[in-house]
């Protein structure tokens, strides 16, 4: 009976060890792939390995790419930095005042994330040419891509500051704090973690976008833009390293991010 | 008579269609400590959130020092407070949090260094001012609550159940301690508690709160010994009831039937015969004798010992009577050798206790 049972624990955890893995491999198993390609000499087919950086060479050589990284950055932070203050105050307002309709307000909050990228690309740029008169140009490309990030941004907010207590306000403006101060001296320090998340997302969001900035950006190249207008002359060796660099980045971001999150506790010195 | 710290006047205050603040009006003076008791849900905290400028008033005015405050913002009143739950601020040090409203004035460096200084040593909080909130227990994290509220010498201190976090032995001892710094820096306390023995322990004065309402606003020793409403007598102390009819009233007396025993009583006001009355008579006003023996004046019934539940300095005995009630009577402990099943006495002066009209009569 007990070797039975003992049998039936060790094939639960090794169907559980086993189902995982596959989880993993369906997640990661492409990304894992461009990377591995993109130091090889053969694209196409790259096995057995043959290792070279010539990629990460023709990478480097490219103005174009260095321009359109430049733009990205820009963009991404831009746009992160709109996201962060509209859902910081949005989240605010809605946990602090409690509202009856804030069930209401967060969803149209969330609703942009169900609209697809391109349909956000074409009407921004419809609305912004149309009745705004603007031009496509990079600030019309970051209003447009903060529309998915703000509501990326606010899921954030809204989950990291449920725990804030916001009595801590009263007892800030009870002992003469007023309203600007109080959040600069209690309420920042307390939920920048969340900001800094809400902003790294949708960094990355915005970062990454080709349909939005495409149609927002007329002719200004970012990184999406000119992979997408390179890949009609064939799979450059370029595009590998690019795609290997840019999950790099985010890679280290992400791990820098759960360790900020994992011992935020230890080094800001307060727990809830 | 010099002019009240605080007053409030007819304040209202109402959320939907609940009354939190029914037109309060009350004046605590200089050097006053002074308790407001009630159940949770009575308005208690309301009142001091209107103190402190948390909620604003829908009808009534708020004086500190004589100066209209209704209309001011919290930060502009200079009252200090002390949360439940002690709300430090966690990213902040000790010495942060406690120095934080002197900054919050713009006071000197100097000023801040000196009175921190002043601040910790009242508290008994040197060595401590580098420690985060979370490294400190809790009777530490109670008193550095304290002294953010006092460190900027406010016109009054407000505390809204202070002690309600505490173990009972803490609780005890941060009861003398409160007290002594209240006497010590000679400015009113108001203090909120639904725990009678916090404000009897502690306060000069106790307004006792019931839907939004002051029942009885009094030194603390008339609370308890002439409670002025029935809410107070069952709300104040530990009594026995007496629920039964009155059968005779001659002026300040009464008897009232109680369960087929005749018992003598304080006439409540506009007593007639045959009116359905709560009488309370607390437990330590009681005494248990051995049978035999009358005094007029006296009500003496005979019953069984039930049971002693010893308490250290005092003993519970729970008697049963012969008409089949139960009283509890709180004596010294080392009285008597009574033991369990003995027959005795319970024995209590007429006009112990007060009575008043039986709920919902």
């Amino acid at each position: 009976m007990a070797a039975g049972s003992r049998v039936a624990v060790a094939a639960y955890k090794g169907g559980s060890g086993l189902l995982l893995t596959l989880l993993y491999l369906f997640l990661y198993a492409p990304i894992v792939y461009v990377i591995y390609t993109s130091f090889n000499k053969d694209l196409i087919w790259p096995f057995p390995p043959d290792f070279t950086l010539d990629a990460y060479f023709q990478l480097a050589e490219s103005s174009t790419y260095h321009e359109a990284l430049w733009n990205s950055v820009l963009l991404g932070l831009g746009s992160a930095i709109l996201c962060t203050v509209v859902a910081t105050m949005g989240s605010m307002s809605i946990l602090k005042y409690r509202s009856r309709w804030r069930g209401l307000i967060a969803v149209i909050y969330l609703c942009p994330l169900f609209v697809a990228d391109l349909l956000v690309g074409i009407s921004s740029l419809l609305f912004n040419r149309q009745v705004l008169g603007l031009p496509g140009n990079m600030g019309s490309a970051m209003i447009a891509n903060a529309v998915h990030g703000t509501s990326f941004a606010f899921l954030i907010m809204i989950a990291q500051m449920a725990r804030y207590d916001w009595r801590l306000d009263d007892a800030a403006m009870v002992f003469g704090a007023k309203p600007l101060r109080c959040f600069w001296e209690v309420t920042l320090p307390i939920i920048w973690p969340a900001m800094l998340g809400a902003f790294i997302i949708s960094f990355i969001l915005a970062f990454n976008n080709l349909e939005i900035s495409f149609y927002n950006l007329g002719a200004i190249p970012t990184l999406p833009t000119i992979a997408w207008g390179s890949l009609r002359f064939g799979l450059g060796a370029e595009l590998f390293a690019l795609a290997a660099l840019v999950n790099g980045v985010v890679l280290v971001t992400f791990t820098i991010m759960y360790l900020l999150m994992r011992y935020r506790i230890v080094s800001f010195g307060h727990r809830d | 008579m010099s002019q009240p710290v605080l007053e409030l006047r007819n304040v209202t205050k109402r959320f939907g269609n609940v009354t939190a603040a029914d037109s309060i009006s009350l004046t605590v003076n200089q050097g006053e400590f002074f308790a407001l008791l009630g159940p949770s849900g009575s308005g208690k905290t309301t009142m001091l959130r209107i103190i402190a400028g948390l909620e604003v008033p829908d009808e009534g005015g708020v004086f500190i020092n004589g100066q209209d405050v209704t209309s001011l913002p919290p930060y502009a009143r200079g009252v200090g407070m002390v949360f439940q739950n002690f709300l430090l601020f966690p990213h902040k040090r000790v010495g942060e949090n406690v120095v934080f409203p002197l900054r919050m004035q713009g006071a000197s460096k100097a000023e801040q260094d000196e009175r921190l200084k002043w601040a910790l040593g009242l508290l008994r909080l040197e060595g401590l001012a580098d420690r985060y909130p979370h490294q400190l227990s809790g009777g530490q994290q109670q008193r550095v609550a304290l002294a953010r509220g006092l460190i900027s010498r406010p016109a009054l201190l407000l505390l809204d159940e202070p002690l309600a976090n505490l173990d009972r032995e803490l609780r005890k001892e941060m009861e003398v301690e409160v007290r002594r710094y209240q006497v010590e820096l000679d400015i009113p306390f108001i203090y909120v508690t639904h725990n009678q023995e916090e404000a009897l322990t502690m306060s000069d004065r106790i307004a006792v709160m019931n839907h939004g309402r002051f029942e009885q606003v009094a030194p603390k020793l008339e609370v308890y010994t002439h409670p002025t409403s029935r809410f107070v007598a069952g709300f104040v102390g530990h009594s026995n009831v007496l629920k039964g009819t009155l059968t005779a009233v001659e002026g300040e007396r009464a008897t009232l039937d109680w369960n087929g025993v005749s018992v003598s009583v304080r006439a409540p006001a506009g007593a007639a015969v045959g009116s359905r009355v709560d009488c309370f008579i607390k437990l330590e006003k009681m005494r248990v004798v051995a049978p035999g023996g009358a005094a007029p004046g006296e009500n003496r019934i005979p019953g069984t010992l039930r049971d002693i539940i010893f308490k250290g300095s005092t003993a519970d005995y729970l008697v049963t009577l012969d008409n089949g009630a139960e009283l509890m009577i709180s004596e010294g402990s080392e009285t008597m050798g009574f033991q369990r099943k003995d027959r005795l006495e319970v024995v209590w002066a007429a006009e112990a206790g007060a009575c008043f009209p039986a709920a919902g009569a």
